[in-house]
């Protein structure tokens, strides 16, 4: 694996139980990123592309093949080290019910931090420096039911790039958007990556995601069919 | 359709109508229980006061009881013998029997005891009470004995007698002239209960009677009555026995501490009863109240296609009875069946309290539950649920279509 | 990371002030009950055991040894004076008397009933037993009137017998002589207690003495000490000085309240196995509760677990979260419950429970039918932890269900 190299996985099988027999969610994929790549995932839903994106944020483990993350082997992490992976590597943009009800936007920003450790001051410094690079500065104290579904997306991305991870992966993260507020948040994920060589992986079929991506891997029935740079 | 609407919405959230039900069931088959163990201890105090030697109605002259005097005595008159014949026939009688007692002060060696002298009729009192089987050391009298006695285990051992010793005892006869009559100990009761193994002695009816001159005489008439016909028998007797020479008393009037710590006891109950039914109702009302909100919405769209509020309230307040009955029946199912697997093996409680058996309790407790006890319990708990689905219905009550369609 | 569990349990819990607020009313309702019904326990079982000692028997007894066991008049102390020496300089005793304590029978115009006759220092008795109290009709024992008694009323009633009235009463002196003496009733004592109205007969001593030719003898001391927690010091006490004074140690008997009737201590037993099956109940029912509203509330949050978990909270840090939620939650019941139960214990403490339809059973069991709550430390501390322990157990469920969660699976929830 080269330097620049941050994921590798190979091979990768995944299937559901339906009825008697077996589908095939992910069949035999291979797919890379490198440091800084911000690539769509596109494809109809249940192209498998929400699948492939749960495997590399290890929500969900194939049932074959392997999966390397920034030189891991993370497949034969135990289920606490995963949690543990996703903490200290992986950031998260959900489609909805991104954030946690009960705490205001800092606070949901500085949980990651607090999980790992840090002291209340530095993480709710970090939470109000990137609340305000996403554009929220004065909106810090809200709860997530008095935000837009658009900021409760920014602050998805926020808490996502706080921890400082090694790839954010983002599932549907336009979905729940009207087109302008989906294209301003791709503008400003892009915009991130750009500034701060972020690696992004976002599974989409929205146009406008699609519009914003460097790279753009497309699924169909568990399948990578094309891959193709913008 | 109310029915079959309210049950898919129960089926619908299966793991929060299971929990509630669960609920309900725990609250119910712990009451069960609870009522098991206290009615379990009541009973077997009651029954053992009044098989033990007490027995369940007793017949006097009147005023004997508060005064014993041998001046107060019965015999068999006409009137006594007919309403004592009727009892027996109505077959609510298990058992019937005469006794003659007065003071005496017993001595032995060096030592005097002021003690109950009772003179016992042996073979109607075999029917009657359970007092032979008390009997430790030696045997109880047997039918022509003669002049021998049974003793308490304290009066027999405060006396320093054992068996086959002598026993005198000194009393007054009828006439008060002094009598005293030596009597040879043949058996010792241990039954737990002080005042009789303190303070009894137990001599031959036709013995007694001789001694004090009181052939054909007696002071007490003891019958032995299931619970259930106790009050009716009681009231057939008073109606055929004159006040003026009779008195009729049950146990509880005779030794009334027994009934009101009985009574005591069950209004604790009822307090439990009543917070465990509060509590049980609030868990059938937040799981209404949260299936309810969850589906304002659907509630706006079936108010927008024209069903009434009166319709929906009454799926509301059918689901919260399929709820409740279903927690009703597993809880009935639990809780009997604990009480009925500890009425075989019992709770031993020995360890906690050896000897209570002066308040006639026994320290292997034997669950069992009255049927107006279970039922009062179960029905509660079922009203409960009923009341529990008043205030979510008083919400939809309220409840707007274009409003409630919008409620996310 | 303890403080945001917390923070988020009691937000999570104010997310639903319906939800939360019926579960709180409920476990305040159940735990409010049981501590007063624990006070209230408490509260009279401290009577019974006060009025069972002060009635007649006294904290301490002191008799010639073997006494208790044979109730024979002939094991008497013929010399107390070393017992009287000792308890002159110790410390905790409030007051001391002599009896002589035989059975009997009394007889008054044709009637006749068994008493337990008991001779009494008229002026030393006032100060350990509550006897004097009692009186009900005409006057305790004079100094100097030798043919005085005062009978029980039920006894009184028994034999039909009234103030100034003859009685006879009979007994077996030490040789085994029946001696029958003439007394003539000053008084009728009414306590309540079964024992005493329907046995007791009060006499002098002196008169008791000489009647039954005990010379200068008596059959107990009776100690009353100033507390209960006293009682174990002055036996040990005793029985040191006792020993140590004559190598025939083996001439009396020190008994505890205790050993002389077991009756209050095995009630006092025998109400706490019942407390404690009502305390498991209502707990198991409140936890069950609590179980319904922590799973309904686990179930609605499904995508959060999975969300948390996604984010990288570890399984331990959910379950714990879980745990602390519940634990939030039954505080907020348990504090509120206990607050209110403490309120109604106090009030009551202060002015009585009025449970008087039930007075023959409270006199029987030596207890007034007033009932005064007396909330202790045990009592309390019992109830608490109890439901905190159960609050544990109901939270490890749902606990357990919520960090089994696969995020991926929970994420895909509506």
């Amino acid at each position: 694996m080269s330097d620049d190299m941050l994921l590798q996985a190979t091979d990768v099988c995944k299937y559901y139980h339906s009825g008697d027999s077996d589908m095939a969610a992910l069949d035999h994929v291979d797919f890379q990123l490198k440091k800084g790549d911000f690539t769509v995932l596109s494809g109809r839903s249940g192209s498998g592309k929400t699948t492939l994106l749960n495997m590399i944020g290890l929500l969900d483990t194939p049932d074959v093949g392997s999966l390397d993350i920034a030189g891991e082997d993370v497949l034969a992490l135990s289920a606490a080290k995963r949690a543990d992976f996703r903490l200290q590597r992986i950031g998260f943009v959900f489609q909805a019910y991104n954030l946690i009800r009960v705490l205001s936007a800092r606070e949901n920003v500085a949980y990651v931090l607090q999980l790992r450790g840090m002291a209340k001051k530095e993480r709710l410094d970090i939470a109000d420096h990137w609340l305000s690079e996403v554009g929220l500065k004065g909106l810090e104290h809200r709860r997530p039911d008095q935000l837009s579904g658009g900021q409760q997306q920014r602050v998805a991305v926020a808490r996502a790039l706080a921890s400082q991870p090694v790839l954010v992966l983002a599932d549907e993260p336009t979905a729940n958007l009207d087109s302008q507020h989906g294209e301003s948040l791709m503008n400003l994920m892009r915009d991130l990556n750009e500034r701060c060589g972020m690696t992004f992986l976002i599974a989409s079929h929205d146009p406008v995601a699609m519009a914003a991506a460097k790279q753009c891997v497309h699924m169909e029935d568990g399948n990578i069919v094309s891959s193709d740079i913008v | 359709m109310i029915l079959s609407l309210a049950w898919r919405n129960i089926a619908r959230s299966w793991q929060r109508s299971l929990v509630t039900v669960a609920a309900v069931a725990t609250g119910l088959s712990a009451l069960i229980f609870l009522w098991g163990f206290n009615d379990g201890v009541h009973n077997t105090m009651m029954r053992n006061l009044q098989q033990v030697i007490v027995g369940s109605i007793q017949i006097h002259h009147t005023d004997f009881f508060k005064k014993p005097s041998l001046s107060r005595h019965m015999k068999q008159t006409p009137e006594l013998m007919k309403a004592l014949s009727k009892a027996q026939h109505s077959g609510q009688v298990k058992g019937l029997s005469c006794r003659l007692d007065s003071f005496a002060l017993a001595a032995g060696d060096d030592v005097s005891e002021g003690l109950v002298l009772l003179g016992m009729d042996t073979k109607a009192e075999a029917q009657t009470t359970r007092i032979a089987e008390k009997v430790d050391q030696g045997r109880f009298l047997q039918a022509d004995d003669g002049a021998v006695c049974v003793l308490g285990a304290t009066a027999a051992r405060n006396l320093g007698v054992s068996l086959g010793d002598d026993v005198i005892f000194l009393t007054q006869d009828r006439f008060g002239a002094l009598a005293a009559d030596k009597f040879k100990l043949i058996g010792i009761i241990s039954s737990g209960e002080m005042g009789i193994d303190r303070g009894l002695a137990i001599v031959p009816l036709d013995v007694l009677q001789t001694m004090l001159e009181m052939q054909g005489r007696y002071t007490r008439v003891v019958l032995q009555i299931a619970p259930e016909h106790l009050e009716s028998v009681t009231t057939s007797l008073r109606s055929s026995l004159n006040h003026k020479d009779y008195e009729v008393l049950r146990w509880y009037d005779m030794y009334p501490m027994m009934k009101q710590w009985v009574d005591l006891e069950n209004a604790f109950y009822y307090i439990f009863l009543g917070v465990v039914l509060l509590i049980v109702a609030a868990g059938i009302m937040n799981t209404v109240l949260m299936s309810m909100l969850e589906r304002v919405r659907e509630f706006g769209v079936m108010m927008a296609l024209g069903c009434s509020r009166r319709v929906l309230a009454g799926m509301v307040i059918v689901e919260s009875m399929i709820l409740g009955a279903l927690g009703v029946l597993f809880g009935l199912f639990v809780g009997l069946t604990l009480v009925a697997w500890f009425h075989g093996v019992g709770i031993d409680l020995s360890a906690q309290m050896d000897t209570v058996a002066r308040f006639y309790v026994d320290p292997i407790v034997y669950t069992e539950i009255d049927a107006n006890h279970l039922w009062q319990t179960a029905g509660s708990v079922m009203a409960a649920a009923i009341v529990a689905a008043f205030v979510p219905i008083w919400r939809v009550a309220k409840l707007q279509p274009v409003e409630a369609i919008h409620h996310v | 990371m303890f403080r945001i569990y917390m923070r988020l349990g009691l937000r999570n819990l104010l997310l639903y002030p319906m939800r939360t607020g019926l579960t709180v009313l409920g476990l305040a309702i159940g735990i409010a009950a049981l501590t007063f019904l624990s006070a209230m326990n408490d509260g009279w079982l401290q009577n019974m055991k006060v009025n069972f000692v002060l009635t007649q028997m006294g904290h301490v007894q002191v008799h010639a040894k073997g006494f208790e066991a044979s109730r024979r008049i002939g094991d008497y102390m013929h010399d107390t004076s070393e017992v009287d020496k000792a308890l002159q300089n110790m410390p905790h005793i409030q007051a001391w008397t002599h009896r002589i304590r035989v059975s009997g029978l009394a007889s008054a115009a044709g009637a006749n009933a068994s008493v337990l006759v008991s001779g009494i220092e008229s002026d030393n008795e006032k100060k350990v037993s509550r006897l004097y109290d009692f009186v009900q009709q005409g006057k305790w024992l004079q100094e100097g009137d030798k043919r005085g008694v005062l009978l029980g009323d039920v006894l009184a009633d028994r034999l039909s017998v009234g103030l100034g009235d003859k009685v006879v009463l009979m007994a077996a002196s030490p040789a085994g002589d029946i001696a029958s003496e003439v007394f003539r009733v000053r008084g009728l004592i009414h306590s309540g207690v079964m024992d005493v109205d329907n046995l007791l007969a009060l006499v002098p001593i002196s008169m008791a003495q000489h009647w039954l030719g005990l010379g200068e003898g008596v059959t107990d001391v009776v100690i009353r000490a100033d507390a209960f927690t006293s009682v174990d010091g002055i036996v040990n006490n005793l029985k040191q000085i006792l020993d140590s004074k004559r190598l025939d140690s083996k001439q009396f008997e020190v008994l505890r309240w205790q050993e002389i009737d077991p009756m209050a201590e095995q009630w006092t037993i025998f109400a706490g196995v019942y407390t404690w099956i009502v305390l498991l109940v209502v707990i198991i029912v409140v936890l069950a509760e609590v179980l319904n509203t922590m799973l309904m509330s686990m179930y609605d949050r499904v995508r959060e677990f999975g969300l948390m978990a996604a984010l990288g909270t570890g399984q331990k840090q959910l379950f714990a979260m879980v745990v602390c939620e519940t634990l939030v939650l039954v505080a907020m019941g348990g504090v509120l419950g206990f607050v209110l139960g403490a309120a109604a214990s106090l009030y009551f403490g202060a002015y009585g429970l009025d449970l008087s339809q039930y007075a023959t059973a409270f006199s029987f069991m030596y207890m007034s039918p007033i009932v005064y709550p007396e909330l202790t430390f045990n009592g309390c501390a019992r109830i608490l932890i109890a439901a905190m322990l159960g609050a544990v157990l109901a939270g490890l469920y749902p606990a357990w269900k919520a960090s089994r969660l696969n995020p991926a699976a929970a994420m895909r929830e509506v």
